[in-house]
């Protein structure tokens, strides 16, 4: 073989070396983040053949599963974002200083997609009416709203998107709140207002969710919230904090989906939450429901609740029942509805943003139990 | 199936070129065949039968008009073939458009009309159609003996690097490479083919593909709601698009034969530095060209003919039937008469005065009228596109669509390579990566790499076209 030919044998066997991956992985390659599905293998027929449904199931097979896809996907990835500063995840706006949104939450903030209010009055009832079962069996109750990223980091919204804000469905929601006495607690508003007074970001550039400092400090709160409202005796949680010049996973979340070769870093200080109970021998350890939308994974990930209740369910919203020990459990009406009865305390938990998604199911069962 | 595909890239095209390549010489048409057909079959399973029996019927009939010395007989047998595939052309490309005419002026009379057919138009059935008629045509004018078996013929019709979008190779072009063509086959043309083909494919997939998306956002909006601005973005993009596609499918096929050993006809020259609209269709979509004149104006008397009047009207409806040879549609016709009446109008002015104009005028306006017509080219109807040239013309500059950064920069890079032959350095390049026979082995070895680093650009760009993840994903 000359030289040429040993050129040409190398480029084919390059260019066949994802191939040759497919069938015999010897490069395992690093798996993609977000959010995503992957097709699976067509099943031959002569009938599929003919009408070219085999052919179409098989070119996305092979499309998502060939050797060094997530390679291949994070070096385009890699080169959108370095030259033309383009971000391969789903309705994932890029704001001002790096600082990263999903599209609905600037939307929510200025406005864009607010309820009518007629759906505010109908669904703020329909809270009051879970409110006032709990209360009237002697039960805690609180609505936790937890931020939108938008309002909290408003300067970072990207120019072309920062029309004329307009009122809100949140902020519509306060006011029917106070007017028909719904107990909540308004993370969104008091985070926006006071982010200046802490040291460490709430929310952070790159995730979307409140930051995990951001998360324990609003868990803290919220015991005592229900210690100082409803004389509990929940333990308390210590927020500490561990400095850091890189985000941990929770707060590049949207930045992890972009699958970048290199990971964007980030000039942001950030804390890590460094939580310690004090003993407290005449703490209770309550049962509690938590019915949430995806705010309360990073609390639940930090495993507050777990130290500091008793056993307690995690109602992902009001369609996954999640316990103290990391295990989903059957989302049954009798279960459910006997874990109603058992508990002491019950939290709805949603961003400004979908205050009204976590209601749907949840007043099905106090219906049943009225 | 098409070439920017991970089906073709990562699956068959590694297969096919192992298994080629391993091969005794004697198997290798055998091969490409069964792969050609399983390319074309990949993508239009049912239609593969109609090019087996048309192809069959064809070959047969040549055979018999070759063999035979009777004038009479051999033209029968020349109309019949000719028939049956134009005639499958017509059914299957365009019955309904001249069902849908008809139908227009038997309304407009209050007459019933026709019931459109039910037809689904097979993958590159224009350009095999053209090609068949090629092979009849050669072996009636005794240009060149038919192919003593039916499945060099299959061969020759199928071979899937310009079965779906050329070039189109007349018969005479290739009849003696598909037997002949081991002995000259040397390292040089693998290596030289694989870098035409990585150069084809990032036309496609870096650079078509990307101003193509503006071009479809333009053309699709609400012309009312355009400026000027907005307009001529979308008339230049669309430019851009159609020569880059195009011409990047070309280089594909054309560097995909050459792997395999065969040299098919140029098919794009830099059409965009043409200085008339003359000079233009000697560069782009050469081999459509070349068919037209040889299989159609040279028959209808060509420039022999007694009057200038008759022969603009042949320049016409050559340049007419190319439009419709395009799709089934009056823009494409529009279009081809707008180029037919502007190579009259070149023919009126003469050559000589027009030679007085500078080159980088002649060049600029000719580049002008080309991107006119494919407004044409580009809307779904007629009227659409007079609307679209009148924005472009109503000198409203100020308001605009956002840009985004990566059309701005690919739109500017195509620019430059449309117009980059202008200057020598650029023809050099072109030269050795285009035409060149043999190269050095470290000049090989730098295209390669290049190649090379396109290849997985353009699989890096395919593979990601579909990813666009949620961010949900822990929850």
């Amino acid at each position: 073989m000359n030289k040429k030919q040993i050129l040409f044998f190398f480029i084919v066997l390059l260019i066949g070396f994802p191939l040759l991956n497919f069938f015999v992985p010897i490069i395992k390659s690093a798996g993609l983040n977000g959010s995503f599905s992957i097709a699976p293998d067509a099943t031959f027929s002569w009938n599929k053949w003919f009408e070219g449904t085999f052919q179409d199931e098989k070119n996305k097979y092979w499309r998502d599963n060939f050797g060094f896809r997530s390679d291949f996907i994070r070096l385009n990835n890699q080169i959108q974002y370095t030259l033309f500063g383009n971000t391969n995840a789903k309705d994932v706006v890029a704001g001002k200083e790096e600082c990263f949104y999903e599209k609905n939450y600037i939307d929510s903030y200025l406005g864009k997609n607010c309820l009518p209010d007629s759906v505010i009055d109908f669904e703020t009832r329909r809270i009051k009416k879970v409110q006032d079962y709990f209360l009237n069996q002697g039960k805690s109750f609180v609505y936790v709203i937890a931020t939108g990223k938008a309002w909290v980091l408003p300067e970072f919204i990207p120019v072309e998107m920062d029309t004329i804000k307009q009122i809100s469905s949140y902020e519509k929601f306060l006011r029917k709140f106070d007017e028909y006495g719904v107990k909540y607690i308004d993370f969104n508003g008091y985070f926006a207002r006071h982010k200046k007074e802490f040291n460490y970001p709430l929310v952070t550039k790159h995730g979307t969710h409140w930051s995990s400092y951001g998360a324990a400090i609003a868990m803290d709160s919220t015991i005592k919230y229900l210690n100082s409202q409803y004389g509990l005796k929940i333990n308390p949680v210590n927020v500490g904090c561990n400095p850091s010049d890189v985000y941990n996973e929770h707060d590049r979340e949207v930045t992890m989906a972009f699958n970048l070769i290199f990971p964007l870093k980030t000039k942001e200080k950030t804390c890590h939450p460094d939580l310690s109970y004090d003993s407290c021998a005449d703490c209770v350890k309550y049962r509690a429901i938590i019915s949430a939308d995806s705010y309360f994974w990073e609390p639940y990930g930090l495993r507050i609740f777990q130290n500091t209740l008793g056993p307690f369910e995690f109602w992902y919203y009001n369609y996954e029942s999640w316990d103290n020990n990391n295990e989903k459990k059957p989302f049954e009406k009798p279960k459910l509805l006997n874990s109603m009865n058992q508990t002491d305390i019950f939290i709805m938990m949603a961003s400004e943003m979908h205050i009204e998604c976590v209601t749907g199911k949840l007043i099905e069962l106090v219906d049943a139990e009225q | 199936m098409v070439f920017s595909s991970i089906t073709f890239l990562i699956f068959f095209l590694p297969v096919l070129l192992f298994v080629y390549y391993l091969a005794d010489n004697r198997y290798k048409n055998i091969i490409l065949l069964v792969f050609s057909a399983a390319f074309y079959a990949w993508g239009a399973p049912k239609f593969i039968f109609v090019i087996l029996l048309t192809t069959f019927v064809d070959f047969h009939f040549v055979k018999w008009l070759y063999d035979t010395n009777n004038p009479k007989i051999r033209k029968l047998l020349f109309l019949a073939s000719l028939s049956i595939n134009l005639g499958l052309l017509f059914y299957f490309k365009y019955c309904n458009f001249f069902i849908e005419n008809a139908n227009r002026i038997l309304t407009e009379a209050g007459v019933g009309t026709f019931p459109l057919l039910n037809v689904v138009l097979p993958i590159g059935i224009s350009f095999y159609t053209f090609e068949s008629i090629t092979y009849m045509v050669d072996v009636y004018r005794r240009v060149h003996a038919p192919l003593r078996k039916f499945w060099e013929y299959q061969l020759y019709i199928i071979f899937f690097p310009k079965l779906i979008a050329g070039p189109i190779v007349r018969y005479h072009e290739i009849a003696d490479q598909i037997n002949g063509r081991f002995s000259n086959h040397r390292i040089d043309d693998k290596l030289l083919g694989l870098n035409r083909f990585c150069i084809g494919l990032a036309k496609k997939v870096l650079i078509a593909n990307v101003v193509g998306k503006e071009a479809d956002a333009i053309f699709q909006s609400d012309i009312h709601l355009l400026s000027s601005w907005d307009a001529w973005i979308g008339a230049l993009a669309y430019t851009m698009q159609i020569y880059f596609d195009f011409s990047g499918y070309s280089d594909m096929a054309i560097g995909l034969a050459r792997m395999f050993g065969f040299r098919l006809p140029e098919n794009f020259n830099n059409p965009y530095i043409s200085k008339s609209i003359t000079e233009f269709w000697r560069r782009w979509h050469i081999t459509l060209g070349s068919w037209m004149k040889n299989y159609l104006y040279i028959p209808l008397g060509g420039n022999k003919v007694k009057s200038n009047a008759r022969l603009y009207f042949n320049l016409v409806m050559v340049f007419a039937f190319s439009g419709l040879w395009h799709g089934a549609h009056w823009v494409f016709i529009i279009w081809g008469l707008y180029h037919g009446l502007w190579m009259v109008l070149e023919r009126l002015i003469g050559e000589e005065r027009l030679q007085k104009i500078p080159a980088m005028l002649r060049i600029a306006f000719s580049f002008f009228v080309v991107v006119i017509g494919w407004v044409f080219f580009r809307v779904e109807y007629l009227s659409k596109g007079i609307a679209f040239i009148q924005k472009m013309f109503s000198f409203d500059f100020n308001t605009h669509q956002p840009l985004e950064k990566q059309f701005v920069i690919v739109f500017i890079a195509a620019l430059l390579f449309s117009f980059s032959t202008l200057f020598s350095p650029f023809r050099k390049i072109e030269k050795d990566m285009y035409y060149a026979s043999a190269l050095t082995f470290s000049k090989m070895l730098l295209y390669s790499f290049a190649a090379l680093i396109l290849f997985i650009l353009c699989v890096s760009s395919i593979a990601s076209s579909d990813f666009n993840p949620f961010i949900y994903f822990r929850f």
